[in-house]
């Protein structure tokens, strides 16, 4: 116990105080409770609850697609390693030019 | 934080608020509005919002639920929701010049009886005493004394130390007994006010 306390009971809301203010928080409340209660089972609701196996799924679904795509369109090719500009899928003669380094000459630019 | 007896915990019930169970908010809001009064009357000094500030902030709480993190610890969340609704009010009084309770006095309403104007008096005596007291130092005495917190809880609270807390209740004590002290010496001197 401590002796030294003071008696500020005067201080604390009577009963009839406090069933006012809880009358007055819960009128003022009741619109968000019942959204609350009508949002309960909704699709909306359910999203959170299914964001882990989501993300899981999505990982394995990328790593699948990753695999097959590389057996599909092996990057390199046996005897011939591709440019950057082939595998961006640039054509023919522009990638020659991008890996030339050199500006083509009008003529080509023309003629292409 | 447990209830007491077969009532259930404030964690139980916030989970059903956030479910939007109707009776259970009524439970959590009549459980905590003493403390968010008491709060709310520690950060205003005596002002006579405390009643409008502890209500804004509990439907706040209420609407706001979902950013409780820790449920078990609900008191403490809506302790600082009061405080910061408070702090709000109070600048804004401050910017309008609002009387406090000091100023306009705390009357009984007319047809109570002795009982309650000797503890209306009682009471406006109190407020007046903890007004001249630092915001900190009226937390912790009205926690202490009036809501039974103990001083873990209240450093918690106040992000405080321990020490502190004891000091700044040493303190706000030792000012509350001068301040009624004199104010029954000067009731004896110049009798019942009235009026």
């Amino acid at each position: 116990m401590d002796d030294d306390r003071l008696d500020l009971s005067p201080l604390k809301p009577d009963p009839e105080r406090v069933d006012r203010a809880a009358g007055a928080v819960m009128a003022r409340a009741r619109g968000t409770l019942d959204g609350r209660r009508r949002m309960r089972g909704s699709v909306w609701r359910e999203i959170p609850g299914w964001e882990r196996p989501l993300l899981a799924t999505a990982a394995i679904a990328a790593i699948v697609s990753i695999v097959v795509l590389l057996r599909v369109h092996p990057v390199v090719q046996r005897g011939h390693v591709a440019t950057l500009s082939e595998q961006a899928g640039v054509p023919a003669p522009i990638a020659s030019w991008v890996d030339s380094d050199q500006p083509p000459d009008p003529a080509a630019l023309l003629e292409w | 934080m447990k209830a007491g007896g077969d009532e259930p915990a404030d964690e139980v019930l916030v989970a059903r608020v956030r479910a939007g169970d109707v009776a259970a908010a009524d439970q959590l809001v009549r459980r905590h509005l003493p403390l968010a009064y008491t709060i709310a009357l520690a950060v205003l000094g005596g002002r006579t919002d405390a009643d409008d500030v502890c209500q804004d902030a509990m439907v706040r709480a209420l609407e706001k639920i979902d950013d409780c993190r820790s449920p078990s610890r609900f008191r403490f969340w809506l302790a600082q929701i009061v405080r910061n609704h408070a702090r709000n009010a109070l600048a804004k009084r401050r910017v309008r010049g609002g009387p406090s309770l000091d100023e306009i006095g705390e009357h009984p309403a007319p047809g109570h009886t002795s009982e309650s104007a000797e503890r209306g008096e009682l009471r406006a005596a109190l407020l007046a005493a903890l007004d001249r007291l630092p915001p900190v130092q009226r937390e912790v005495v009205l926690l202490k004394d009036l809501e039974g917190w103990d001083h873990r809880m209240i450093a918690a609270a106040l992000g405080v130390s321990e020490g502190m807390s004891r000091q700044h209740l040493f303190v706000a004590r030792g000012a509350l007994r001068t301040a009624l002290g004199a104010e029954a010496r000067r009731d004896h001197l110049e009798g019942p006010r009235h009026g």
